[in-house]
């Protein structure tokens, strides 16, 4: 076999490598453009709250507070005549 | 630790309904009325801490955890508030039990967790309560907002590092830099698992103890300290842990309890201090055989009922006033044992007639040491 026909064939072998090594990074782009796009929680996967429900209340921090200060809960009521470590 | 606010205390967050809990409908845990157009509706029939009640919902698939729970001190405080087996017991004149009973569940049994919730979902009902983590379960108690929100005055304050700054304590070496938890050394085999029912926690055969880890370590009698006052075979006396690692904790003097003009129940100690005193052990068992321990002033006195009566705690002098102790302030090398003379021949370290109220003198014969080891 002549020096001509081997580097022939060297330069085929290159080519097919680097073809291979493009396909492979373009479809990795590919890919993660595609997980990069889906990655956000669609809005319905949150917890429906029902009106009149517990959570309804108690999963909403402006309206817990809103009724908490229209009718505040009862305080425990404690000595204040307590002093030192218990 | 700060209270929380009303509403954080109850606002249930959107990732506990993700939880195999919070799939599960409200009422069916807190009973109360669904749907409700108004907070009084909602709340009629309200069980606010459903694990505090007579047969937990929580055993329902929680049977393995429950199952002694009856036997867990921190749920029952019997400890303290049990004046036939507990630490009260040899204290008190049994013919006014039934007075002082009523006065020791008033003033002493407010700390007891009132069921699992209080180590598991929210912080104790003693310490304000309010969820940890927006109603999220937590299999492993939270140091700060469950553990110490108690044990404040003592754990936390040694653990910390909270004591007078004049005295350069240091946090305890399992807490930082070791970054280890309360449930690390008190295991949930202690806290509700126990193999046997126990009067006090001392008695609880699952108790966290040093050797568990330190004595099997290689290399451990090679430390010429150790063999000579860790090691039963060496022929000098046996020392409790923490007699040379502890640094100074917190004392407690007479409290006293009574109820104000408003009925209201009260508390007051005299004074509290941090000092460190080794005295003789009591009471050397098998688990703890040591000759010398750390022993700390407990706020009993004998007059602390007094308000409910004469003469309650009629058998006082027959306990010291200086108890067994193990402070959670634990440094690698603490300044009494820096070495042999740093102990020997320094008889400040020792509990001694002098430090002693004359009242409690008789209490405390069989703890005070009338001859600390002399300079070497």
């Amino acid at each position: 076999m002549s020096k001509r026909s081997t580097a022939n064939g060297q330069l085929v072998r290159n080519l097919s490598t680097g073809l291979a090594l493009f396909l492979l990074v373009a479809l990795m782009f590919v890919a993660g453009c595609a997980k990069s796009t889906s990655s956000p929680a669609p809005e319905s996967a949150q917890p429906t709250v029902a009106q009149g429900s517990c959570l309804e209340c108690h999963s909403n921090s402006e309206k817990l507070k809103a009724d908490l200060e229209k009718d505040p809960p009862p305080q425990v009521a404690k000595s204040t005549e307590s002093a030192g470590e218990g | 630790m700060p209270p929380l606010e009303a509403d954080q205390k109850v606002l249930v967050s959107t990732s506990f309904l993700k939880t195999t809990h919070g799939s599960l409908d409200c009422v069916s845990c807190h009973g109360g009325v669904e749907p409700a157009s108004t907070r009084k509706e909602a709340h009629k029939g309200l069980v606010a801490r459903p694990s505090a009640t007579a047969n937990s919902i929580c055993a329902k698939c929680h049977q393995a955890e429950t199952a002694k729970i009856g036997w867990s001190l921190h749920l029952t405080n019997a400890g303290i508030v049990d004046l036939k087996n507990g630490v009260l017991a040899p204290r008190v004149n049994p013919e006014k039990l039934n007075v002082l009973q009523p006065a020791v569940d008033t003033h002493c049994a407010s700390c007891h967790t009132s069921g699992c919730g209080d180590c598991h979902v929210s912080r104790p009902v003693a310490s304000g309560t309010g969820f940890i983590d927006g109603h999220n379960f937590i299999k492993t108690p939270n140091s700060v907002l469950n553990c110490t929100a108690c044990h404040g005055s003592r754990i936390e304050k040694e653990m910390l590092a909270k004591g007078p700054e004049n005295l350069g304590l240091k946090p305890d070496v399992h807490w930082s830099p070791a970054g280890m938890q309360c449930a690390s050394c008190h295991t949930s085999k202690w806290i509700h698992d126990p193999a046997q029912k126990s009067p006090d926690r001392y008695h609880v055969g699952e108790a966290p103890k040093c050797e568990t880890c330190h004595v099997s370590k290689e290399g451990f009698y090679k430390n010429g300290m150790h063999a000579m006052h860790a090691n039963p075979k060496a022929g000098t006396p046996d020392l409790q842990c923490q007699v040379c690692h502890s640094q100074p904790y917190n004392n407690c003097y007479a409290c006293h309890v009574g109820k104000d003009s408003k009925g209201l129940a009260f508390f007051k100690t005299d004074k509290s201090e941090f000092n460190f005193e080794i005295g003789k052990n009591p009471n050397p068992t098998a688990e703890r055989p040591y000759a010398y321990v750390v022993v700390r002033h407990v706020p009993v006195a004998e007059d602390t009922f007094a308000y409910y009566g004469q003469g309650l705690l009629s058998r006082f002098a027959t306990q010291p006033t200086w108890k067994y102790a193990t402070p959670h302030n634990i440094v690698k090398q603490a300044p009494q044992a820096k070495d042999c003379n740093s102990c020997h021949g320094n008889p400040n370290l020792f509990l001694q007639a002098k430090d002693v109220l004359p009242s409690e003198l008789k209490a405390n014969e069989k703890v005070i040491v009338t001859s600390p080891p002399k300079k070497r």
